[in-house]
């Protein structure tokens, strides 16, 4: 990606997020108390669903946006290319994670 | 791959407020990438693996899991709130040097009226 396509994507990803990431703040504070019951009838609703896979995909890509950058800041390209594989790596796993919600 | 010029190294940088809220912008955005997958995990295993979910409920809901959380979501909220300061430089806005002092200062008070809410909140 070019860096001013990753300049107006951290942006477009960063608006996204804000409502978001607060609503996903209230959302862990309604559910840390939760038993697994209570937690699956929270999750067991369209809009719920549609918000916590819109979070995380946009928070991972966020994510991914700014790490490569700080990266890229200070380190080599080789090491770039190593710590950007092992980003991925771990926001693969967000992914993973948090898809089978759509299932429930 | 980029063959742009490294960053100086931190250190020699004299601390300004500035340099001290692009900095922390950096280090609670990693923050909140590394909690990203716990948080996912603790949610999808309610789905895939309920036993889990129980005991890392029970790992969330310990005293000091709960002090590590209010840190959490302090860094996340200081991210936010500077991110919206970042957007307003985006339209050129609010960039003399007074300006970036007074917002960079209510980030700080405004973050710390929502961290104390989110602290009484979550010992609730």
């Amino acid at each position: 990606m070019k860096g001013s396509a990753k300049w107006y994507w951290q942006r477009v990803s960063a608006m996204i997020l804000v409502p978001t990431s607060y609503w996903f703040v209230f959302f862990f504070l309604n559910n840390l108390e939760s038993s697994q019951a209570i937690m699956l009838n929270s999750l067991n609703n369209f809009f719920v669903k549609f918000l916590m896979i819109l979070f995380f995909f946009v928070a991972a890509f966020h994510g991914r946006l700014g790490l490569v950058t700080i990266y890229q800041d200070y380190f080599d390209s080789d090491k770039v290319k190593l710590y950007s594989r092992l980003t991925d790596v771990l926001l693969l796993l967000v992914i993973l994670f948090i898809l089978p919600i759509i299932l429930i | 791959m980029t063959t742009s010029p490294l960053s100086p190294h931190l250190q020699i940088h004299k601390p300004v407020l500035t340099m001290i809220f692009s900095i922390t912008h950096r280090i609670s955005g990693i923050i909140f990438a590394i909690s990203l997958p716990f948080l996912a995990f603790w949610i999808g295993s309610s789905y895939f693996a309920p036993t889990l979910f129980e005991s890392l409920s029970v790992f969330f809901n310990y005293a000091l899991i709960k002090l590590v959380f209010i840190f959490w979501f302090f860094a996340l909220n200081h991210h936010l709130l500077n991110g919206l300061k970042y957007f307003l430089w985006t339209f050129a806005k609010g960039m003399e040097l007074n300006q970036v002092y007074l917002i960079s200062y209510c980030i700080l008070f405004i973050n710390l009226i929502m961290t104390a809410i989110f602290s009484w909140s979550i010992f609730s």
